[in-house]
């Protein structure tokens, strides 16, 4: 772990994260969420977009890709509903001789080091946890640490971006919060062709006749406008075909059995 | 001679390299039209196609498609105004100068998929830097076969009209005018090509299809084309809505008016030609975005009742410019500016820009001529392509996913009114339900608001009541005690919700006020006042109304018509009116009142005197989409349009 100084007090950085996620979806949405983050001047400053999609359709993933295009490093937070304004600034641990050590989180450290922040899930937070990040999110880029009392700069190359589910529970970001997170991009179930692609990147031991055969599946599913994700997808090709090894069946014959374990009775219908 | 215009001149041949389907050389053909004042005019276009090809030019402004099958595949000619051979072949046309098209014809010629700068930049630097620029990209590029034939084929041609005439404006793309100037100089033999060619059929382009395959989108093509002739005058403010409505009158005596869409659409066209430079100068592509985005805000404004803010601009402009910076261009093309605004605005403005955007005035479905369809996709699949213009491929890629595209539309003007004959009037259930979830949220909100305003900490002594304070505890670790917090709850409950989106104090806006009842137990009684459901019509006996304002009330089936009760004639606006009402049918002590402002004193202690509590949310904590998608709802003319009424709500 990185430690670092800033107006007398150490901190400690947390570390970037490393995941074997590829984004094969439509390369538009990657050029669009790059086109956010894109400063042309030093005295421009960045969007700090977000990314609106139904649950499982890759929105983590796309904002990952997109910093690895960058060449940044990358940092994750994951927001909750009991995330407070301190867990996504500078955090009080007890260190190993009683003292009070300061702990920056995954925001703070990718802000002092200039790299990608993904706030994943952010409509899950409380408003008064945004409300610590309004200062970061317009032309000020910083925040504010209550409790060591520090104002930390984000480092020009600092980039955020903010991923958020299609649910009820989405959009609850008060108006301030709402204009600073723009532009909104949204993810929406692939086509055949690229769900396919997507599949295949994830399983590449599975036949194609399996993953045709759940991608029509899940076609059938998205023109219904039920919310089965190709995250659901690669589940019940996965499934399947682990099965297939336990019981040497045809795993288009255990397909039926994988869908209604992942997705339950109901999504039995869309199978042909 | 104008900055911006440059000729390559070799005999007496007046070359103007253009790049192909982009109006900023389309509008320097005129230019140099002007100068030269040619006796013989020359295009890159081959003989073959000459008699169709100016049949589809005399039909301008309406857009035909030039097509022709070779082996099996199809060849597609588009013959659209903004084109720089298409404006060239008209001039001759109108001014009866000699048209040449001095190409020659052939049966198969390889796709280049070069990236060229963007057009835009002869508008700032002029054609001759240009042109020098782009020469130096095609010297580096080998040239097929069939580029030479076409370039030697022409050059002879040309020494052919140079003998019979003075001064030729030969009009031809920039890849190849500095070989043909080469081999104009030598004597050139005659090319042996193709002299006719047969199954040449000209079609009238479908109106829907213009936004797809036309290089330039039909909005700036319509620009371009009203300013090539004299500008009529700009349309007075406070013409045509895109508002559909309808006087109730009118609908009783059965006379049903024709609704102007395309009115409205055709009116944004004109005030914009007059707004994007004086007349006869080259037409900034910027400021034509400009006028494209302002004109939609304002068919926004009218459909939805939503204003683009100036932050919602700037995005737009900022997120579009990056996009384009992106795809090497330095304006965004009609996809970019549609993802940016749907990314920046919302969806409801995405259509009115995408509206707007595909709108060509002139172009109709039926004509003299046959109609056809054709998407970008068959225009760019393997076995169907455009020949003779080589341009990006992506450009129309994916307009249709938009799915906002597919809201409905009327079948002939009027068609929608017939629905209201159903004296009944109710409301569409997935609005009720979206409604009711907002109210019982405020509630969460309000009663967690006062739970905090009166939680406390303290330091700790006998219990750690709901745990420890750290930030309490570290900001006094001098005092070097605990701090511990203690959470209040809240003890009586929340029961009614105000929420006042827009307090009308000129009262015109939202004259409809009403009364409405719950339809079962889980319904709350509604007071609101909102805009006049004849004001905008969005389907067969379904209108669209904003809330100013609304009152939920549960239980239900309690409330009278509280607009009219005397009990509230002290209110001094529609939102107070709701306030005392809302304080008058609560049950319980507590009541949300969220608006822009907080309610006056006076209020407050008729609160108190009533033994209620006011708890006021600001209306900016509350999120924009949520009470965006709230403002607006709807009222179905007869429950039979329940069933229908998904397809047009949007």
């Amino acid at each position: 772990m990185d430690r670092i100084t800033l107006d007398g007090i150490n901190l400690t950085l947390a570390n970037p994260i490393e995941l074997p996620l590829r984004w094969v979806g439509d390369e538009e949405l990657l050029r669009q969420l790059l086109a956010a983050w894109m400063v042309i001047d030093e005295r421009d400053i960045p969007f700090n977009p977000r990314l609106i999609g139904k649950p499982g359709v890759g929105k983590t993933t796309l904002a990952y890709a997109a910093a690895k295009r960058l060449e940044r490093k990358v940092y994750l937070f994951q927001a909750t509903m009991d995330t407070r304004p301190e867990d996504l600034i500078v955090t009080p641990v007890i260190g190993p001789e009683g003292t009070i050590q300061y702990a920056a989180s995954s925001l703070v450290s990718a802000m002092i080091s200039g790299g990608v922040l993904i706030l994943d899930e952010g409509n899950r937070m409380s408003e008064k946890a945004w409300a610590s990040l309004a200062p970061l999110l317009d032309d000020r880029r910083y925040v504010e640490s209550i409790i060591t009392g520090l104002r930390i700069q984000a480092h020009p190359d600092f980039r955020i971006v903010v991923t958020m589910n299609e649910d009820s529970s989405t959009f609850e970001v008060p108006e301030y919060i709402h204009s600073r997170l723009q532009p909104q991009l949204f993810i929406d179930f692939p086509e055949a062709e690229e769900e396919l692609a997507i599949l295949k990147e994830n399983l590449p031991f599975a036949s194609t006749s399996i993953l045709n055969y759940v991608v029509q599946f899940l076609q059938r599913g998205h023109a219904a406008d039920e919310p089965y994700s190709v995250r659901d997808g690669i589940n019940i090709a996965r499934y399947a075909l682990k099965m297939m090894t336990a019981t040497e069946k045809d795993p288009r014959e255990l397909l039926p059995l994988a869908v209604e374990r992942i997705l339950g009775e109901e999504a039995l219908r869309y199978l042909k | 001679m104008p900055d911006r215009l440059y000729l390559e001149q070799f005999g007496n041949v007046h070359a103007l390299p253009i790049l192909h389907y982009r109006m900023e050389f389309a509008h320097l053909v005129r230019e140099a039209f002007e100068t030269v004042k040619p006796d013989c005019i020359a295009l890159e276009l081959p003989q073959t196609l000459e008699q169709q090809f100016l049949r589809g030019v005399r039909r301008l402004p309406e857009i035909s498609v030039l097509a022709y099958h070779v082996a099996a595949q199809s060849v597609f000619l588009i013959i659209e105004p903004a084109d720089p051979l298409i404006e060239g072949a008209r001039l001759a046309l109108e001014n009866q100068v000699p048209l040449h098209l001095v190409d020659i014809d052939l049966d198969s010629y390889p796709s280049h998929p070069e990236q060229l700068p963007d057009s835009y930049s002869v508008q700032r630097i002029g054609l001759e830097p240009f042109y020098r620029e782009v020469a130096k990209l095609y010297r580096e590029i080998p040239p097929g076969e069939e580029d030479l034939r076409r370039e030697r084929g022409m050059a002879y041609r040309l020494r052919q009209l140079s003998a019979q005439h003075e001064r030729i404006l030969f009009i031809c793309g920039m890849a190849h005018l500095e070989r043909i100037r080469q081999d104009f100089d030598t004597p050139q033999a005659q090319p042996l090509t193709r002299t006719r060619r047969e199954g040449i059929t000209i079609f009238n382009l479908h109106p829907e299809c213009c936004h797809e395959v036309l290089a330039e989108y039909p909005f700036l093509s319509a620009l371009y084309e009203t300013r090539r002739s004299p500008l009529p005058p700009e349309p007075a403010p406070g013409g045509p809505s895109l508002r559909k409505s309808f006087n109730a009158f009118e609908l009783i005596l059965g006379g049903k008016q024709n609704i102007p869409e395309e009115e409205a659409l055709a009116e944004s066209v004109q005030r914009s030609a007059h707004r994007i430079g004086p007349e006869g100068e080259l037409p900034d592509r910027q400021k034509i975005i400009l006028r494209l985005f302002l004109e939609s805000a304002r068919h926004y404004r009218q459909e939805t009742g939503d204003k683009v803010h100036f932050w919602q601009k700037r995005a737009f402009f900022r997120f579009a410019r990056n996009y384009a910076l992106l795809s090497r261009m330095l304006l965004p093309d009609l996809f970019q500016m549609l993802a940016a605004a749907r990314g920046c605005l919302d969806d409801n403005f995405a259509y009115a820009f995408f509206r707007l955007a595909a709108h060509y005035p002139w172009q109709r479905d039926v004509a003299d001529i046959p109609t056809l369809r054709l998407s970008a996709a068959e225009l760019w699949s393997a076995t169907k392509r455009i020949r003779f213009r080589p341009r990006e491929q992506v450009r129309a890629k994916g307009l249709s996913r938009l799915k906002m595209m597919n809201r409905k539309e009327e079948k002939r003007p009027g068609d929608w009114l017939e629905g209201f004959d159903d004296p009944y009037i109710c409301s569409y259930p997935p609005e009720d339900l979206n409604i009711e979830e907002y109210g019982r949220n405020l509630k969460r909100i309000g009663a967690r608001q006062l739970s905090e305003e009166a939680s406390k900490s303290e330091p700790f002594s006998s219990s750690l009541l709901d745990g420890i304070d750290m930030r309490e505890t570290l900001r006094n670790v001098h005092e070097g005690k605990i701090y511990v917090r203690e959470n209040k709850r809240l003890k009586s409950g929340v029961g009614c919700v105000v929420v006042i989106l827009d307090e009308d104090k000129e009262g015109a806006k939202y004259p409809y006020c009403m009364t409405w009842l719950g339809e079962h137990a889980q319904e709350s009684d509604m007071a609101f006042y909102a805009t006049p459901p004849t004001d905008n019509i969005v389907g067969p006996g379904i209108s669209r109304c904003e809330y100013g304002g609304f009152l939920l009330s549960y239980p239900p089936r309690r409330m009278v018509d509280v607009w009219h009760d005397p009990d509230y004639r002290y209110a001094l606006s529609k939102s107070e009116h709701l306030l005392m009402a809302a304080l008058d049918y609560s049950l319980e002590k507590d009541v949300v009142y969220a608006a822009a402002k907080s309610p006056r004193s006076f209020l407050k202690q008729h609160a108190a005197r009533l033994g209620k509590r006011i708890i006021y949310l600001p209306l900016g904590s509350l999120s924009p989409v949520a009470l965006k998608k709230l403002r607006a709802f709807h009222i179905l003319y007869g429950r039979d349009k329940r069933d229908i009424a998904k397809d047009y709500i949007w």
